[in-house]
């Protein structure tokens, strides 16, 4: 597998992640990232050719978000495109606006992915994604409390639990080191026996405390050809590969035995074509669409394509953390932000800031030549990066 | 009432029930002073002394080991939970002095502040009731209720319900039931703190005229909400506007959805199969996705079966199909039906009685509702068979 031409991030931009974002409208919140996008890639509008655009219209029920954004993003006279495919858009955003770059079509895009989610009903946008036919009745929101019971049974109870929240733990405790992020608790190791137990229980032995955040905020990504990429760039992130994975049926995989689910199935494809035998020691940091703890912790299985109990014993001797053997959302995660169509887009912008080195006070302590970045949606949606420090090809 | 002139949430308030709202668990093993300073209109000095488990709230600072300056709006926002306290501390707020780590604890202290509840007047329960029809439930009614409520806030008035449309007016007209009943109790039915079959067999509410009348009169309005006391505490040009959106819609089913919709009339579960891989579809589905060929035998599953996996959801999530928040705890599964394997298992609830009984495995049955209309609801839910 090889891209017609290499493409490169060059510009990342956030604006603050949080639950209260009413001083600003819309195109206001995605004008602070663009601004920061432009800043950090020291391009202005001018060099941009194209723009893609994206969220979850399901939430705030704004059809052509795009139009009116247009005042908060620049797109004036710029081509547009916009990008809607549920909990994944942010990630796609990235495949669509990389795919513009490498066929020649554009040499500097622009993406944006946004959510104001104070300003839609989450539940009733995620209730509207079921099966109008049957499962309408039945689906109340993204609460599962299914891969809980399942580690729980696998591990026992003890080990299950505390493995989640030391997973949460870390992931606040990275939260805490990035001022962007929306949820920063200031958790301490000690309090997960505590945590465990009582934070409130939402389904099965889901709780408050493992579930992600409802956010507001908008993520922009610059990316940009070769040729432009090292014109306005010293370090770009380079895009080496992508894989997007769609599960079709809702039904079918509840019950026994195991199925190979989307993220493992999206591994093995996008480790097969880059020669990744070893994801541990080839990859050297993954940003991971973790929507609770329960499934950050059960994923890390299934994208690092393990087996057997490895991907606990990661969490418990602390390999996950941002100084570890092979860290983890160093970010803070999508339980400390989840500004849902940018969520997606911000696991590709963290890993791609830690390959630049501009990750600030979360950057990596060793060296980031190799990230990981995935989005999740749907029932089973998967999209998987590659990112590298050298040129691809 | 004027609720714009005197704001029914101020900062003293909020300290001045802060000792009614102890948690006891919160404040177990915590001895501090907090001090609080609430700067702007309707601001002032108050300290919280945690002694041990005790709670005294005083006025003025005394010897704080840590202090929290916040302007007053933005204080009342934090304790509504309008404004993230992080955030508010983040973005520079909310200021503290002293031992930042004391804050942590303090988030446990005190349960949730309600602001108080607006009064409620009998006037306005009638006064808003043309505006609160329900079109589903007036239809082919034609009738006049009549209202004797008695005591200081009462009156009378008559609702006259005309096949669909709804007049309120003052005094009796022509009723042909007439409900009497005390103010306070008429407040207390309106706000679902005393229910109606209570009050009518205790005596408190009295019925003269067609009794049977009263039974659809529950359906005639949507829920009465008090006028709130809340106004939207907004600053100069920033507004936030509210808008509900309620979209009716309707699905085609096709043929294959349609023939296993249509078959649980007659309370059978139909699954298809594919004639390559031999799995089962449940619901059924036009073709195997995964061998792509059109799954065209049909295979009657169940009724009867086991539990594959249970959900037991403690959340009440509000649901955008009724607007209402569900019940909680409630239990989704998914079931394995007789005559399947594997992954064919099935998406519905179990019994709310039998939650304590959702477990991998136990047997269970659908109970089907009396009237079917080839949709989920035929099936009322699952129940454990023991």
């Amino acid at each position: 597998m090889k891209k017609n031409r290499n493409v490169g991030v060059i510009g990342v931009g956030q604006s603050k992640y949080s639950s209260h974002r009413e001083e600003v409208n819309q195109p206001e919140m995605i004008h602070e990232a663009v601004v920061a996008a432009l800043n950090h890639s020291g391009i202005t509008l001018d060099d941009v050719d194209c723009i893609v655009h994206g969220n979850m219209e399901l939430f705030e029920m704004v059809h052509q978000p795009d139009l009116w954004h247009t005042l908060g993003t620049g797109s004036y006279g710029k081509e547009t495109l916009r990008v809607t495919t549920g909990g994944t858009t942010g990630a796609t955003l990235v495949a669509v606006a990389d795919q513009l770059v490498a066929s020649g079509l554009h040499d500097v895009v622009m993406a944006i992915g946004f959510e104001k989610l104070q300003e839609g009903h989450t539940t009733g946008g995620i209730t509207n994604m079921a099966d109008p036919l049957w499962a309408r009745q039945l689906q109340t929101g993204a609460l599962t409390g299914m891969t809980a019971a399942d580690v729980i049974e696998e591990f026992g109870e003890q080990r299950a639990k505390m493995a989640s929240m030391k997973y949460r733990i870390i992931m606040d405790k990275h939260a805490m080191k990035n001022d962007k992020a929306h949820r920063r608790l200031g958790l301490e190791f000690d309090q997960a026996e505590d945590l465990a137990k009582n934070s409130p229980a939402l389904v099965g032995e889901l709780r408050m405390i493992h579930m992600c955040s409802q956010s507001d905020g908008a993520c922009v990504m610059i990316f940009a050809s070769e040729e432009k990429a090292k014109q306005f760039c010293k370090q770009p992130a380079w895009i080496k590969d992508h894989v997007t994975v769609h599960r079709e049926e809702s039904f079918c995989i509840f019950g026994e035995p195991d199925y190979v689910t989307s993220h493992r199935y999206a591994a093995e494809k996008l480790f097969g074509r880059n020669g990744i035998t070893d994801p541990l020691n080839q990859i050297d940091m993954f940003e991971m669409y973790d929507p609770s703890s329960w499934w950050g912790l059960d994923w890390i299985r299934e994208f690092l394509m393990l087996e057997g109990d490895s991907h606990i014993k990661m969490i418990e001797n602390g390999d996950i953390c941002i100084d570890g053997k092979f860290p983890i959302n160093p970010s803070g995660g999508v339980t400390a932000s989840n500004p849902i169509g940018a969520t997606a887009m911000v696991r590709v912008a963290e890993a791609a800031l830690q390959i630049m080195g501009d990750a600030g006070e979360h950057q990596i302590p060793k060296p980031v030549n190799q990230a990981m970045a995935s989005g999740f949606g749907g029932t089973m949606w998967t999209v998987l990066f590659l990112l590298t420090k050298d040129v691809p090809w | 009432m004027d609720n714009k002139d005197k704001p029914l949430v101020t900062v003293a308030d909020i300290f001045g029930t802060m000792e009614s709202r102890v948690n006891p668990e919160g404040v177990q093993g915590v001895t501090a002073n907090y001090g609080y300073i609430i700067t702007g209109e309707g601001g002032g000095e108050w300290t919280v002394s945690v002694n041990n488990g005790d709670v005294e709230v005083k006025n003025g600072i005394h010897k704080p080991q840590v202090t929290t300056t916040c302007a007053a709006e933005d204080w009342i926002a934090i304790t509504l939970g309008k404004l993230d306290g992080m955030s508010a501390f983040t973005s520079g707020k909310l200021k503290v002095e002293g031992d930042l780590g004391l804050l942590g604890k303090a988030a446990k202290f005190f349960h949730k502040y309600t602001p108080p509840v607006p009064e409620v007047t009998v006037a306005d329960i009638f006064g808003t009731m043309e505006s609160r029809v329900n079109p589903d439930g007036v239809k082919g009614i034609t009738a006049n209720y009549g209202y004797v409520i008695t005591g200081d806030g009462g009156g009378e008035w008559t609702v006259c319900v005309a096949d669909g449309t709804v007049k309120v007016k003052e005094g009796l007209h022509d009723p042909k039931v007439t409900t009497t009943c005390q103010d306070e109790d008429w407040i207390a039915i309106t706000l679902g703190k005393l229910d109606g079959m209570t009050a009518f067999s205790s005596g408190k509410l009295k019925v003269d005229g067609d009794l049977g009348l009263l039974g659809p009169a529950t359906k005639f309005f949507k829920k009465y909400v008090p006028a709130s006391g809340m106004e939207e505490e907004v600053g100069e040009e920033l507004i936030v506007l509210k808008q509900i959106l309620s979209l009716p819609q309707k699905f085609s089913t096709g043929k294959v959805m349609g023939k296993f919709l249509n078959a649980l009339k007659d309370k059978k579960i139909l699954a298809n199969k594919c004639p390559k891989c031999g799995r089962l579809q449940l619901p059924p589905r036009e073709v195997c996705a995964i061998c792509v060929v059109r799954a065209d035998q049909w295979v009657e599953v169940g009724p009867e079966g086991s539990i594959a996996t249970p959900d037991i959801a403690y959340y009440a999530s509000p649901d955008p199909l009724t607007g209402e928040s569900r019940e909680t705890p409630y239990c989704s599964a998914h079931f394995l039906l007789d005559g399947c394997k594997d992954h064919e298992t099935l998406w519905h609830e179990l019994k709310d009685e039998d939650l304590p009984k959702a477990k991998k495995g136990v047997r269970v049955r659908p109970v089907w509702n009396e009237e079917r209309i080839g949709a989920i609801t035929d099936i009322k839910y699952f129940e454990v068979i023991d």
